[in-house]
């Protein structure tokens, strides 16, 4: 029985490693440590066309100017970056706060407050920087939609988005990346004009979701949705703009609708207590900066935050920018922001007791 | 959680070995630091962030949308344990009579696929279940049915999903402990005269019984942590795991509930474990199982 024994061993070591295998899978994130002589920072760079393009046009012009490294970071949430400030572990310099934590409210103990002294908040865009962050870019939620689905009828509004009986099919939402523009929608196509948003009336906007709850299909990440698109799982969805406008010019027959877009910036904060703070900050005044913040749209369809910089002509069309004298909502405005970061955690729970009733 | 072998060890040996015990320290050591010690904080959290008492628990227990995402995974995890039950039992006693070089392709066939990222068998799956997917293509090319059917965003998604996932870890523990079942066992029975199916209903299932009882807890307590797969198998809606539900409140940074919700599944799972261990001997079954038959 030696042989069999053997081959047991065998089982036992393979169902070991398989476990393991199956038990790990973390997202191993990786960011050195700083120097407390400001050598290098360390910033957050999310990868892919995006983070590449974000190298070339920010980060290595920077080091190429001022002599001080940068190094990609992993992207945290907002919980990953209070649990960082409160362990004094500072992993990454530079971070993407999201709205409602770059408020002076929930801000004052998380974020250095950003020094505009040295960034030059009267170039930027209004409603997209805050005390405690600055938008180094501008993206939109907006409407994408296929133009092989419905016999030639182009849907222009969120009003249309909810009307499956002239445009049937699917419809992808963000209810696990951003439920308060999901809401925003809501309400737009219900006719509440944007200017009225706040207070949130969560429940007008549930009840109008209600209307194509069985339609919905919920996502987590951009290119989730942006794949219920391509593949035609949806006839339409919220998407983030850029994948829309990528998905038409890589020949998909999808197209987009910029009326009721919800538009936001890409917020840069610096944790509190960072010891490379100072050099933090004139990296974000530097990203800021009119000369260098719209070389960023060449190489990905970014919209520039500094309304004096010059952003790639053609692909001017395809920005929010471009489109904010039609309908839209400033998702980063702190009307907006300061609203929902007050109320996040009624918003969530309502949304979610809605969405598993 | 500190294991103490040194004392059970003596007391059933005499103290004859007490030295091997020792070696179990750097891994008691590790497990104190690196797991017990934060579950402790897990714990401790739950009842004082973000103010003293059961605050948080309260709220879970009224929350709607909460306690269906706990229902939900129980539910889940039980069917998966049932479906990885009959499928793997049949799998393993397939291994278990195949002939050699056959036994050892099946073998693989399950171990293999367990390799492979969990993430990219599950995107995997979404290509295939999909409404624009490869079944639905292949059905509708072949005018068997007009309108896609509904097989992603279900369910039913994630319980295959999840099946596909958990499945060797049925089949190893069955498969282990039927390599040790002597099959004259069943011969004599039927040289005794019991039929086919007596023999194994009486004779051979008895006997794997430990290796699927393995299997299930394992199964079963691993199928409670599952996040990736019905984030993207499933409706996303009413069927949410509990998982999905806390990812939600952690990225908030509400530590104190997100906490709670975790000590709440902690409890579920050690209950399982407790009745697992009373009704099942567990520490029998897992000595059966992975020490190799005997």
């Amino acid at each position: 029985m030696k042989r069999a024994r053997g081959v047991d061993g065998l089982v036992a070591l393979l169902v070991a490693v398989v476990t393991a295998a199956a038990c790990g899978g973390g997202n191993g994130s990786s960011a050195s440590t700083p120097g407390t002589t400001t050598k290098s920072l360390v910033v957050v760079n999310t990868g892919g066309d995006w983070g590449a393009c974000q190298r070339k046009s920010f980060f290595d012009p920077f080091t190429a100017k001022t002599g001080i490294a940068i190094v990609d970071g992993p992207f945290l949430t907002d919980g990953q970056i209070k649990a960082m400030v409160q362990s004094k572990q500072y992993n990454v310099d530079v971070v993407y706060p999201s709205a409602n934590l770059a408020l002076p409210s929930a801000g004052k103990n998380v974020l250095e407050p950003i020094d505009y002294q040295v960034v030059n908040k009267a170039e930027l865009a209004a409603g997209t920087y805050t005390t405690y962050g600055t938008s180094i870019d501008i993206y939109a939620w907006a409407m994408g939609y296929r133009t092989d689905k419905f016999g030639g009828q182009t849907p222009k509004t969120w009003a249309d988005f909810f009307d499956t009986k002239r445009f049937p099919g699917k419809r992808a939402m963000p209810g696990d990346n951003d439920v308060p523009a999901v809401l925003y929608a809501a309400l737009l196509a219900d006719g509440v004009a944007p200017d009225k948003l706040v207070p949130l009336d969560v429940n007008r906007a549930l009840k109008k979701l209600s209307t194509i709850k069985s339609n919905i299909v919920w996502y987590a990440t951009g290119s989730q949705g942006q794949d219920l698109l391509k593949s035609g799982e949806v006839t339409m969805g919220q998407e983030y703009a850029n994948r829309v406008t990528s998905l038409r010019d890589a020949g998909s027959p999808v197209d987009i609708s910029w009326d009721g877009q919800v538009v936001a910036g890409d917020l840069m904060g610096v944790p509190k207590g960072d010891p490379n703070a100072a050099a933090a900050m004139k990296f974000i005044a530097f990203v800021t900066s009119k000369d260098v913040n719209g070389t960023f749209s060449y190489c990905a369809a970014g919209a520039p935050s500094n309304v004096k910089s010059t952003p790639n002509p053609k692909i001017a069309n395809d920005l929010p920018t471009t489109h904010l004298n039609q309908t839209h909502v400033v998702e980063t405005s702190e009307a907006l922001a300061e609203y929902v970061a007050a109320h996040l955690d009624s918003i969530t729970t309502s949304f979610n007791n809605w969405r598993s009733g | 959680m500190a294991p103490t072998p040194r004392i059970a060890g003596s007391r059933r040996r005499g103290g004859s070995q007490p030295r091997w015990g020792l070696l179990v320290f750097p891994a008691a050591l590790f497990m104190v630091f690196f797991f017990a010690w934060p579950l402790g904080q897990m714990i401790f959290r739950s009842f004082t962030d973000p103010a003293m008492g059961l605050d948080n628990y309260a709220r879970f227990v009224q929350t709607p949308s909460g306690v269906r995402s706990l229902l939900e995974t129980l539910a889940m995890s039980a069917v998966v344990t049932l479906t990885c039950a009959v499928v793997g039992y049949v799998y393993a006693y397939a291994i278990r009579f195949a002939s050699r070089r056959v036994a050892a392709l099946l073998l693989l066939a399950v171990i293999f696929p367990a390799g492979v990222n969990l993430l990219v068998r599950t995107f995997a799956l979404q290509v295939v279940l999909r409404d624009t997917g490869i079944i639905n293509q292949l059905l509708m090319r072949l005018h068997l049915i007009g309108e896609h059917l509904t097989l992603i965003r279900t369910e039913f998604a994630v319980a295959l999903g999840m099946t596909c996932m958990l499945l060797p870890y049925m089949v190893l523990p069955i498969y282990s402990v039927m390599r040790g079942i002597n099959p004259d066992y069943v011969q004599a029975a039927a040289g005794l005269g019991a039929r086919p199916v007596i023999a194994f209903a009486r004779v051979f299932l008895p006997m794997s019984l430990p290796g699927l009882y393995a299997g299930s807890l394992i199964v079963f307590v691993a199928g409670l942590g599952f996040y990736v797969v019905p984030q993207l198998l499933g409706d996303n809606g009413g069927g949410r795991f509990l998982s999905q539900y806390t990812a939600d409140y952690m990225a908030q940074a509400e530590w104190g509930y997100g906490s709670a919700i975790g000590t709440i599944l902690l409890l579920v799972t050690l209950t399982t474990l407790a009745i697992a261990a009373r009704v099942l001997k567990v520490g029998e079954i897992l000595r059966m199982s992975f020490g190799g038959a005997r």
